[in-house]
C-alpha cells in the first residue's frame, strides 16, 4: 500500500515538474516575442491598408458594437491627404472562424461598393490558397460577391459572409 | 574517446541522414511532407523548425530518461514535445511571420508528428544525451533534406520556377525560370507547368517517383553484391576442384 502511494506520488512529481518546467520556459519565451508579434501585427495592419487603398495618407479607427454584427471588428476611415479631408472610403477589419481555422481580413468599401480585400490572418490548412485562389478574384476590380467552389481547402463562404458584413455595415453608416 | 564510442556516435549521426532516413526510408511523417512542400522555402523552413524541435526533445527526454517513471513515459514525452513545438511557434511568429503563415495549422501538428515521438521513445528513452542529440541532428537533416527535394520537384514542374525571398524576406526576392519563361515588361513568353503538381495529388506523384528511384538504386546495389559473392563462391569453389 505505501509502495502504491508512494508510486503514484512519484508520478504525479515527475509529470508536475515537466509541466511546470515548460511552462516556465514557454512563458519566458513569450515575455520575448509578445512584444515583437504585437508589433509585426501593427504593421501588418498598416501594410494592408496602404495594400486596401495605396493613396491612404492617414486613417481614424472606430469601433464597432459586436453585438449587431458577427466578423467586424473595427472599421477604418482612409483619407488620401493628412489633414483626413478626403476621404478614400472605408477599411473594415473582420475576424472570422469555420471548420478550417481563422481567417481575418481588411475589406476596402466604397460608394462603388466592395473594393480590395487584404488578408490579415489565415490559420486555414493551405495557409496560402485562400488568397492565390480566392480573394484575387475580387481584386480585379469585380465587385459582385459570387460563391465559388473551392472544395475543402479554403472558406470561401466564410469570406463571403465577412464582406457581406462590412457592405451592411457601410450602407447603414451612409444611410444615416 | 575509443574507437567503439566514436563509431556508435557516428552511426547515430549518419543513419538518419540517408540508410534510415525518416521520410524516404522508414516512410514517417508523410502528412506535413506532402502538405507544405508546394514551395522549397517553405519546405526548408519547416525542416529547419522540425530538426530544432527534434534535437531539443531527444536531448531532454534522454536527459530524463532515467528520471521518468515507465507508466507516463509517453504522456512526459509529449509534454516536453509540445512545449518545444509551442516554443518555436512563439518565435517563428515573431521572427519568421511568413514562414509561420505558410506552414499554418502544420506547425502545431509536430507535436504529433510520428518522427519526433517515434525517436524519442525508440533512442532517446533508452540511450546517452550526446547520442540522443546526434541522432536529432542527423534524423533532422535526414527530414529536411528530403522534404526540400520533393518541394524543389514540385515547385519547378508545377510553376514552372523556383522562387526565393517570398518567406525568408532577408533574400532579395528572385525567381527562377526553369520551365516558364517572362518577359522583362511580365508577359509569359512560355509556360510548361503542371499545376496539378503544387496539389496533393501530385504531392503523392512525386514522392512515389522518389520512393521508385531509391528503390531501384537499392535493388540495383543489392543485385550487384549479390553477383560479386555469386563469381567469388564459384572462383573458390573451382580453386578447389583444381586443389583436388
Amino acid at each position: 500500500m505505501a509502495n502504491e502511494k508512494g508510486k503514484m506520488l512519484k508520478i504525479g512529481l515527475t509529470l508536475g515538474i515537466i509541466g511546470g518546467a515548460s511552462a516556465l520556459l514557454i512563458g519566458l519565451t513569450n515575455l520575448v516575442t509578445a512584444p515583437v508579434i504585437s508589433a509585426n501585427a501593427e504593421n501588418e495592419v498598416m501594410e494592408g491598408l496602404q495594400d486596401v487603398y495605396p493613396s491612404l495618407s492617414a486613417y481614424t479607427e472606430n469601433d464597432i458594437d459586436s453585438s449587431d454584427y458577427t466578423y467586424l471588428v473595427s472599421y477604418y476611415v482612409a483619407y488620401s491627404d493628412t489633414a483626413k479631408t478626403k476621404e478614400i472610403g472605408y477599411i473594415y477589419e473582420t475576424d472570422g472562424k469555420n471548420s478550417y481555422g481563422e481567417v481575418s481580413l481588411l475589406v476596402g468599401v466604397t460608394d462603388s461598393g466592395l473594393g480590395q480585400i487584404y488578408v490579415l490572418t489565415n490559420t486555414e490548412t493551405y495557409g496560402t490558397t485562400l488568397e492565390d485562389n480566392y480573394i484575387t478574384k475580387y481584386n480585379d476590380g469585380d465587385i459582385t460577391i459570387n460563391d465559388v467552389t473551392c472544395g475543402a481547402t479554403y472558406g470561401a463562404k466564410l469570406v463571403k459572409a465577412e464582406c457581406e458584413e462590412a457592405l451592411t455595415h457601410y450602407q447603414t453608416v451612409k444611410g444615416e | 574517446m575509443d574507437k567503439i564510442t566514436r563509431a556508435r556516435h557516428h552511426e547515430s549521426f549518419v543513419s538518419g541522414i540517408l540508410k534510415e532516413n525518416p521520410l524516404l526510408v522508414m516512410i514517417l511523417g508523410t502528412c506535413p511532407a506532402l502538405a507544405i512542400t508546394k514551395s522549397f522555402e517553405a519546405a526548408f523552413g519547416m525542416g529547419l523548425l522540425f530538426t530544432f524541435v527534434l534535437v531539443c526533445s531527444n536531448v531532454i527526454i534522454s536527459a530524463l530518461r532515467n528520471i521518468i517513471p515507465d507508466e507516463i513515459r509517453t504522456p512526459a514525452y509529449i509534454v516536453v514535445i509540445a512545449a518545444f513545438v509551442t516554443i518555436v511557434k512563439m518565435l517563428c511568429n515573431a521572427f519568421l511571420p511568413a514562414l509561420y503563415t505558410s506552414l499554418g495549422v502544420y506547425l502545431s501538428l509536430l507535436v504529433v508528428n510520428c518522427i519526433v515521438l517515434g525517436r524519442a521513445e525508440a533512442f532517446a528513452g533508452s540511450n546517452t544525451v550526446y547520442d540522443s542529440f546526434l541522432d536529432g541532428v542527423g534524423n533532422g537533416i535526414g527530414y529536411t533534406w528530403a522534404i526540400s527535394l520533393i518541394a524543389v520537384i514540385r515547385e519547378i514542374l508545377g510553376t514552372g520556377m523556383l522562387t526565393f525571398g517570398k518567406i525568408f524576406t532577408f533574400i532579395p526576392l528572385t525567381h527562377l525560370y526553369i520551365l516558364k519563361a517572362v518577359s522583362a515588361d511580365g508577359t509569359t513568353l512560355y509556360d510548361y507547368s503542371m499545376s496539378l503538381f503544387q496539389n496533393p495529388a501530385g504531392a503523392f506523384i512525386v514522392l512515389g517517383l522518389i520512393l521508385a528511384v531509391m528503390a531501384a538504386i537499392k535493388n540495383h546495389k543489392r543485385e550487384k553484391e549479390m553477383a560479386i559473392k555469386k563469381a567469388k563462391a564459384f572462383a573458390m569453389a573451382a580453386a578447389k576442384e583444381r586443389a583436388e
